[in-house]
């Protein structure tokens, strides 16, 4: 395997990274749908002199402090994930092989 | 060592070399040995959890179940997640993912003397630059390191040195040579928006690993004229025994990473100075057995089925 930071121009430019740039706020309060959680979850927090604001505390989802995405979504086959492999089974690769991080 | 019927798990798919060859070896010392395949959960697999009392049990079959306090220890080789049966409702489906990775960190983590190594090692495996920090605060050389995806300080840190190599930050792929293919200003610029990458003064010298498994220490030289001696299938592994120095900042290495065994990659120059590379928490190490001698099966058993 190799790290995509030994992507050739050619393979980098196919990528059109040069197109993503932020848009003004206003732009952006535009677009509907997309982001998960709702609303909600921007002004569900305690109460106004917290200096958080917001009144549906009860309300309130992702306070998990982690994505709002749903990863599994965009990974190729999302049933079963992660694919479950083993290593290669030949023992006198082994100080050659990757996959030494237990993950 | 007390081995008759210890139940030990082993975190891993049955297939994989290193998985088959320590069961194999845990069975020749009399214990119980299953192996846990996360990605089975919750399909197939049941945990169970009582917040009270701390029990946990891990059911295969309603028939055969362990309970967690029965298990003399876990070993862990490879975690494969969980997985999720696709469901219409996408939020579903996202809840059952985070809902099943909770219950399986839980018990992952509420019996953790038990666990070779821990789950805590490995997620702080996965901070690798900040690893890399922890083992310079011990005192221990450290190569020149730049983890960025910022062209410009990359390009200035890369001119700084006289060779540099890059690599991944958290792992998956070998160090290679940075070249000036990869510092032209319009590749650089389109590649660092994709990924970062660790950029690292190239060390001239040879490589040594060491297995520290416990309070037990083995280092071999690795022989080999690639930048990553992993690419390199005539690497010789030669014994070496380490200078008590560089012994005891092996074990205090594995000690500030959490690990309870783990392989350390050195760099050591030719003037004699050792500089850490990397330690990971699921070491391979059946071809470094053979080549070199070091009984670290033998060792590796000996802490798994420790009372």
């Amino acid at each position: 395997m190799s790290h995509p930071f030994e992507l050739d121009i050619h393979e980098l430019t196919a990528l059109h990274l040069e197109g993503i740039e932020s848009i003004p706020d206003n732009q952006a309060a535009s677009v509907q749908g997309g982001s998960y959680p709702p609303s909600q979850t921007l002004t569900a927090v305690g109460p106004n002199e917290s200096g958080e604001s917001g009144n549906v505390t009860t309300l309130a989802l992702g306070e998990e402090g982690g994505m709002h995405d749903l990863p599994t979504l965009d990974l190729p086959g999302s049933y079963p994930f992660p694919l479950p492999y083993p290593q290669p089974g030949d023992p006198t690769a082994t100080t050659y092989a990757l996959g030494e991080e237990g993950g | 060592m007390t081995a008759s019927k210890a139940k030990v798990l082993i975190l891993g798919h049955p297939q994989d070399a290193h998985v088959a060859h320590l069961r194999s070896a845990l069975r020749h010392q009399g214990a119980l040995v299953r192996c846990l395949e996360t990605h089975q959960f919750p399909t197939q697999l049941r945990f169970s959890w009582h917040a009270k009392t701390q029990k946990g049990l891990i059911a295969w079959e309603p028939d055969d179940v362990w309970a967690l306090e029965e298990i003399r220890r876990v070993f862990w080789r490879q975690i494969s997640g969980v997985s999720i049966p696709p469901l219409a409702d996408k939020q579903q489906q996202w809840i059952a993912y985070n809902d099943s990775m909770s219950l399986m960190r839980s018990l992952m983590q509420s019996h953790s003397p038990q666990w070779v190594n821990t789950w805590e090692a490995y997620q702080f495996h996965k901070e690798k630059p900040l690893q890399l920090s922890t083992v310079k605060q011990l005192g221990v050389q450290i190569p020149p390191t730049l983890v960025s995806n910022d062209p410009q300080q990359v390009i200035a840190f890369v001119k700084s040195l006289e060779q540099a190599i890059f690599k991944p930050v958290y792992g998956g792929a070998h160090a290679q040579w940075v070249t000036p293919e990869h510092l032209d200003p319009q590749r650089l610029q389109l590649a660092l928006k994709v990924s970062p990458a660790t950029f690292q003064a190239y060390i001239p010298g040879t490589n040594i690993r060491t297995y520290v498994i416990g309070e037990s220490v083995f280092s071999a030289e690795i022989r080999s004229p690639s930048v990553d001696f992993r690419d390199d299938q005539t690497a010789e592994l030669l014994p070496v025994t380490l200078p008590g120095a560089v012994q005891h900042q092996s074990l205090a290495i594995t000690k500030a990473l959490k690990l309870k065994w783990t392989a350390i990659d050195w760099r050591l120059t030719p003037t004699q100075d050792y500089f850490f590379l990397e330690a990971n928490p699921s070491p391979m190490f059946i071809y470094f057995e053979q080549q070199t001698g070091y009984p670290i099966t033998q060792t590796l058993v000996q802490l798994l089925l420790a009372d």
